[in-house]
């Protein structure tokens, strides 16, 4: 603080307004608020029942099929959530899927294809042939259905876990360096 | 490989990254999306809490968030930003409900008490008001929320967005739809303004 602010009896009011400020601005921050549990319920049962209206694929093809609402369809949706799960559970490694697009051809039936894309951690070697088994076995006990093709599209990422096309938007993600950091708004308080 | 392999390692939400979660839930994925929201939902409600002053309008706009979050996700350009757009769409709800009840009282809010809301910091964890934290709750906390209220609601959103949330300049840009010069107009304004009103009250 320099002579004149230490003197000047309108400096020592304005800065008076600004810790009272500060420190009342740092115990609301701190304040913790949670929503109300009744939030979770209300957005999920909107959710669940508007994603139950997706594109579909039959379990039972041919002659045996049976027609009506409940034919024995799955969502696609629901097969990539499967294949996404499948990944993300491998055991030892950190994994992630990401994309997941899941086609039933019409030239085939009781097959899929399906294209994923992994996210790699760079330390990891992706074992290939052994991810696709634990695909292939896991659409096969929990859809009933094979694969026709299946299309890994392995995403290398950083320890940070940020992937080389979320570098594109740094902006929106907390980074520890960079112009960004500079670029915070610094928090009110006295100078 | 035994299916009961599929089980593996349990996956924890919090190392998956914001990104994939976007492009998942995007995709129609449920429990991504669930993860999203439980990421989120104290940040987008507190923030609407703040605004508003009133937790049953707050509740309202959060959950009007989420919503228009689940069906417009695959509008989002850049699935990493998805904290952001969240806060854009809170934001724009809020200034909306704002809106509506200046309609209704035919004066500006602003100078008003807030006559619906319980004081947002004696606030439970469980949402309900605690009648011990309402005596702990300090008076300059009071004192600032009654500040806030009188403050222009673009003014309010820029300095909560940066002194609660901690968002960089650049990103408040991004919630408010104003520039960054603009940004930086409105916060200093805002302190400006606080500062005075909490010497007063001091």
């Amino acid at each position: 603080m320099d002579q004149h602010t230490a003197t000047c009896a309108h400096c020592q009011t304005a800065l008076e307004g600004l810790a009272a400020l500060h420190a009342a601005a740092r115990e609301l921050a701190a304040e913790p608020v949670r929503a109300p549990a009744s939030l979770l319920d209300r957005v999920m049962r909107v959710v669940r029942t508007e994603a139950r209206d997706d594109a579909t694929v039959s379990l039972v093809t041919g002659p045996d099929a049976v027609t009506g609402p409940d034919s024995g369809r799955v969502s696609t949706k629901a097969v990539a959530s499967v294949i996404r799960f499948a990944i993300d559970t491998v055991p030892g490694l950190r994994l992630h899927a990401r994309h997941c697009q899941v086609v039933e051809p019409e030239d085939a039936v009781d097959v899929l294809d399906v294209t994923v894309e992994v996210l790699v951690p760079a330390e990891h070697h992706l074992d290939d042939r052994g991810l696709r088994d634990r695909i292939e076995t896991v659409v096969n006990a929990h859809v009933g259905l094979g694969l026709r093709t299946l299309k890994l599209v392995a995403v290398p990422v950083d320890v940070a876990g940020q992937s080389p096309a979320d570098a594109d938007h740094p902006v929106d993600r907390p980074s520890a360096a960079g112009p960004e950091r500079g670029d915070r708004p610094e928090r009110s308080g006295p100078a | 490989m035994l299916v009961a392999d599929f089980v593996g390692e349990p996956v924890s939400d919090a190392e998956i990254d914001d990104a994939t979660l976007a492009t998942r839930a995007a995709e129609g994925d449920v429990a991504a999306f669930e993860m999203l929201l439980r990421r989120y939902q104290d940040r987008v409600f507190g923030m609407s809490l703040r605004m508003l002053a009133d937790r049953a309008e707050a509740e309202d706009v959060a959950q009007e968030v989420f919503v228009t979050a689940w069906r417009r996700l695959g509008e989002l350009a850049d699935p990493g930003a998805v904290r952001t757009w969240l806060f854009r769409i809170a934001h724009r709800q809020c200034l909306g409900v704002i809106r509506k009840r200046r309609d209704r009282r035919t004066e500006p809010t602003d100078t008003l008490p807030d006559s619906t809301g319980t004081a947002v910091g004696t606030a439970g964890v469980d949402g309900s008001i605690d009648p011990q934290r309402a005596t702990e709750a300090g008076a300059g906390v009071r004192a600032l929320y009654r500040a806030l209220r009188q403050l222009p609601p673009p003014q309010r959103a820029v300095w909560l967005l940066a002194e609660v949330d901690g968002l960089s300049y650049a990103e408040i840009a991004q919630v408010v739809g104003a520039t960054e010069q603009a940004v930086r107009g409105r916060l200093s304004r805002a302190r400006a303004r606080l500062a005075e009103v909490m010497r007063a009250w001091r």
